[in-house]
């Protein structure tokens, strides 16, 4: 039998270098650079870089309406968006480096990452592949690229290949590669003088880091409290910063009213998503709360600002 | 047939978290514990860097770090892979001093470092394995305990098995693929803090095919800081002793530029076997030896590893540690700040 490492390493470096967006069964997007991000083209380096998942990339909320361009509006800054829906940390910190690499560092990194336990992960598809393709597609490549969400293991004891990365991928190996990769991105923004500000959507995790932060040892994570977030059927889904316990009937009404130059643009895009449906549990966020996300970011890059000053 | 308690068991809750923090290979502890201050050298690798084979002070690390007369702490694990030695790089970097130089000497691009719980995912499949061959980290009494543990992936998963059930091997089922794509990200970040942090880094690997792939790929790669160490030159055969010797026919083969079709003509090639030897005949003892360094020769393990055995090539010797210190040594001459003495 032939068997020549060096053209396994042809294959394997195929599609492996810069951008890592490429999702070789769907059609570029409305918006896409020739890149694949939703972002102008990147001809040189912005001021300043925003990493993340679908929440980042701008699912749910109307022109782009993000947290991340509400800061580069704010604060006005040059702004690339290195974010792709259902993408992880790794993903977009290891584009990040890609980019640094090809236009050099910006001033401000920002980022908000999904669940820690997502991961993008390469495979023969013969031997293991993604419960996502669909059916319709037809594959011909040796290599397949594709983020994996590792936390949605059904329980199956018995597995019939080629193997589903979803249920056979281990959780705990995305999760460490997660943290190794944030530290890495910490370490090098904190040694380069870049301004970097990372948190998660995810209430648990982010619940879990700010009670451990001590333990976690990094030095760049900010909580958004998207705990005090909560949307209820009886609220018509729509998204309430609320800290107060409702019954399970009650119609919320503890809301501050904020942000109302949002409210008269968006309508109802500013309470919730435009992908929230009525009986869907999950769906992205509303204006509002990109709104206030993009505040707390605010807030920490000035104070940034005021201590450099000082 | 399905567990029902799987889904809830691995519902991302704190105590999950705390679970998987625990044993986080940031290692920093440990790391700590191996260091006693700052130094001017961080070099990282495995077995090979270890010295395994090899006295210490034959190290090829060691000896550039003696030739220059500069301090040197070694980030490096017997079986360890490129993302183990990078992640404790970065972990030893948070609490130490940032090195002048940092040189490395990768294995190759597919070895791994994962973490998973034994009920799920184990290393190897054990009913092939006796018990005593048990590593430390491959405690899976507790089946729910996160277990880390580093080991090779199979070149090729086992496709015969139409079904398979838990727990998982991860030595035949992790995807080789994804190993490699790991592998040469965390490269890149190496490169990138320590280019930006004016920290000289220059980085190889010991691996034939590897270091043959890269020489030819280097503009698609990208990569900076790599230089080859002309390990594919190297062979060791039995009828010499397992003696290993730089081998002009192997020089030849390599630089050849019709290289990849000679390659694709040989029969039932297995390149990197054992003892190499493909390219020379193996009952006949090699005479284009590169004889060199013959001052060293009386050396403990100058011919060969102190662990090559009749069936095992055994790691690199003394000879070919003076070699890649060599190779690593001329490209540091030509940094402004060589020799970087105190």
């Amino acid at each position: 039998m032939h068997y020549y490492l060096g053209q396994l390493y042809d294959d394997f470096w195929h599609e492996s270098k810069f951008p890592l967006n490429n999702i070789w069964w769907h059609s570029p997007e409305k918006g896409q650079n020739s890149m694949g991000f939703l972002s102008e083209e990147f001809d040189s380096c912005a001021d300043m870089v925003a990493l993340g998942c679908s929440y980042t990339y701008g699912v749910g909320v109307e022109e782009s309406k993000t947290w991340a361009q509400i800061i580069a509006d704010n604060k006005n800054l040059k702004y690339h968006n290195i974010s792709g829906s259902g993408r992880s940390a790794q993903w977009a910190i290891n584009n990040f480096f890609s980019y640094v690499h090809k236009f050099g560092n910006p001033e401000i990194v920002v980022a908000l990452f999904p669940e820690f336990t997502r991961i993008q992960i390469a495979s023969n598809p013969k031997e293991m592949t993604t419960k996502y393709i669909p059916k319709d597609v037809e594959i011909k490549s040796n290599i397949i690229r594709y983020g994996t969400f590792t936390n949605k293991r059904t329980g199956d004891k018995y597995f019939k290949a080629p193997l589903i990365a979803e249920e056979t991928f281990p959780t705990e190996t995305s999760f460490d590669f997660s943290l190794q990769y944030i530290k890495m991105l910490e370490l090098y923004c904190n040694s380069n003088g870049i301004k970097l500000l990372w948190s998660t959507w995810d209430k648990h995790q982010e619940s879990w880091l700010e009670s451990n932060i001590d333990k976690t040892e990094f030095k760049n994570f900010i909580s958004v409290k998207t705990w005090e977030w909560h949307v209820r059927e009886q609220d018509n889904f729509y998204e309430r910063y609320c800290q107060k316990k409702h019954s399970s009937i009650e119609v919320c009404n503890y809301y501050e009213k904020c942000h109302e130059e949002y409210e008269i643009l968006y309508g109802d895009n500013f309470y919730r998503a435009s992908d929230r449906r009525e009986g869907k549990p999950e769906a992205h966020w509303g204006v509002h709360v990109h709104a206030h996300v993009a505040d707390t970011f605010i807030k920490h890059l000035n104070e940034m600002d005021n201590c450099e000053r000082q | 047939m399905k567990d029902n308690n799987w889904e809830k068991d691995l519902v991302f809750h704190p105590e999950y978290q705390n679970d998987l923090w625990e044993e986080s290979y940031y290692l920093i502890d440990k790391i700590l514990k191996n260091y006693d201050s700052d130094s001017d050298i961080v070099t990282l690798g495995c077995s090979v860097t270890v010295g395994c084979g090899v006295e210490p002070e034959q190290v090829w690390a060691t000896q550039i770090a003696k030739n220059l007369n500069l301090t040197n702490n070694i980030i490096a694990m017997a079986g360890g892979s490129v993302q183990w030695a990078i992640s404790n790089f970065f972990s030893y970097i948070e609490y130490f001093k940032k090195p002048k130089i940092v040189l490395a000497l990768f294995p190759d691009f597919l070895r791994m470092q994962v973490a998973s719980r034994p009920k799920f995912m184990i290393p190897i499949n054990y009913d092939d394995q006796p018990e005593s061959f048990r590593p430390e980290s491959h405690d899976i009494s507790d089946k729910n305990k996160v277990i880390r543990y580093k080991f090779f992936p199979n070149k090729r998963y086992q496709l015969d098995e139409k079904y398979l059930k838990l727990p998982i091997n991860a030595k035949d089922h992790f995807p080789r693929e994804t190993a490699f794509d790991i592998s040469i990200q965390y490269i890149k970040m190496l490169e990138a803090y320590c280019n930006s942090n004016n920290i000289l880094l220059i980085w190889s690997t010991w691996f034939p095919e590897q270091e043959q792939w890269l020489s030819l790929n280097l503009h698609k790669t990208k990569f900076k800081n790599y230089i080859p160490v002309d390990m594919r030159y190297w062979h060791a055969k039995r009828i010499d002793d397992r003696k290993e010797f730089m081998c002009e026919n192997l020089i030849n083969f390599y630089n050849d530029k019709n290289y990849y079709d000679k390659l694709l003509k040989k029969e039932n090639l297995i390149l990197f076997s054992e003892y190499q030897e493909t390219f020379c005949d193996p009952e006949i003892k090699c005479n284009s030896k590169n004889l060199c360094h013959l001052e060293f020769s009386e050396n403990k393990n100058f011919y060969s590893a102190s662990d090559s055995t009749e069936k095992y090539r055994g790691h690199i010797s003394y000879h070919a540690h003076i070699h890649v210190a060599e190779k690593f040594l001329k490209e540091m001459e030509k940094n402004e700040n060589y020799p970087w003495n105190k």
